[in-house]
């Protein structure tokens, strides 16, 4: 474990940095908050200071009254404000800034969701982009599974036995010659952690259904639903236009599908058959 | 429903993108989209906060060649889908 004290003064404040996917960020913030990352997510650590991201414990603030995930980003001037009870998170990528003040009673889960809330900034205006869908490595190649919540991501991941899985839910698009890459994040159930990225070979919209095949997806669907799927970045409207350029760049390098599956791993044989 | 002298535009932070002859409109604030035909899309570009739902719907009475009464009623069907979404706000909200 990698943490740093930033000085005698404030020993009760540590520092720790993690990378995914070459995107930094450097938690700043009381022991027991910090230490609570470092250890659920050690594989990710990296030495270097990334963007700081500060946690402050605030006992001005009323008791959490539930999740913080249950809270929407908004913004405003450039700032992606982060808000509920027992909550005040706020985040200026303009600025290099992103501060969480939350009550001592908040659980590692919320601050998670803040962090996770600030890297998705954070990657897309480094040209990546957080994308909400299970990361699936099959013959040295990613398959992005995504849709809605219970579509299927999670029991896509479980049909797979013996092939690696970046995330169950998140997963990061970067850029890579030639092509995107998909990268394993620390936001979601993983297996096989050794498998870090594969590049990117196909988007699966999942459709439930009684038999297996793929069909190719409208484009413009495929936009509207990608962009759907891109979490924080899609609730910001100074960044629309941006995320579906982005998108329409992914889309001219990789093809996408609706995948209708049963609960069976069946579904493999169809993308090694048409996909492979 | 809203009325034929209606003017409506844009809501704020809606984007959208042309793409294979169809229009993908972004609702950032609510996580969602809308996919329009060609002639959903020129019905939505059209709105611009300047022409009324009438003068839209004469517009594209001339240039699909459909009877004026069948436009207007398609376009004020469409006008009312979109504000139900919140991809458009009448000019005086």
């Amino acid at each position: 474990m990698s943490i740093r004290s930033p000085g005698p003064l404030l020993m009760a404040k540590v520092e720790w940095t993690f990378k995914v996917g070459g995107v930094s960020l450097t938690l700043t913030g009381p022991v027991a908050w910090v230490e609570s990352f470092a250890h659920a997510w050690a594989s990710w650590v990296d030495e270097p200071p990334g963007w700081e991201v500060h946690l402050v414990q605030d006992e001005a603030l009323p008791m959490p009254q539930g999740p913080f995930f249950g809270a929407r980003p908004r913004f405003v001037d450039g700032c992606c404000l982060l808000e509920s009870p027992g909550f005040a998170g706020k985040i200026a990528p303009g600025d290099g800034i992103a501060c969480l003040r939350a009550h001592p009673a908040a659980e590692p889960g919320d601050l998670a969701y803040f962090v996770r809330t600030a890297f998705a900034l954070r990657a897309f205006d480094e040209g990546a982009l957080l994308f909400h869908a299970a990361g699936i490595v099959h013959r040295a190649v990613a398959y992005a599974f995504f849709g809605h919540s219970g579509s299927g991501k999670t029991t896509a991941s479980r049909l797979s036995p013996g092939k690696p899985v970046l995330s169950d839910d998140l997963v990061l698009l970067r850029r890579a010659e030639p092509g995107w890459e998909a990268w394993a994040t620390p936001f979601g159930r993983r297996r096989i952690g050794e498998v870090c990225s594969a590049p990117l070979h196909a988007l699966l919209r999942l459709v439930q259904a009684s038999e297996e095949r793929l069909e190719p997806m409208p484009r413009s669907m495929a936009l509207g639903e990608l962009a759907a799927n891109s979490p924080v970045v899609n609730a910001d409207p100074a960044r629309s236009a941006a995320l579906l350029a982005r998108w329409e760049g992914i889309l001219r390098l990789v093809p996408i599908y609706f995948l209708y599956f049963r609960k069976s791993s069946a579904f493999w044989e169809v993308i090694d058959a048409q996909l492979g | 429903m809203p009325n034929l002298d209606d003017v409506l535009s844009p809501a704020p932070g809606v984007v959208s993108q042309e793409s294979e002859g169809e229009l993908v409109v972004v609702l950032p604030e609510q996580g969602k989209y809308i996919v329009l035909n060609g002639t959903g899309a020129d019905v939505f570009q059209s709105m611009d906060g300047q022409r009324s739902l009438e003068e839209i719907a004469a517009i594209l009475g001339e240039r699909y060649g459909v009877p004026l009464e069948r436009t207007q009623t398609d376009v004020l069907t469409l006008a009312q889908n979109l504000l139900d979404r919140g991809a458009v706000r009448l000019r005086d909200e």
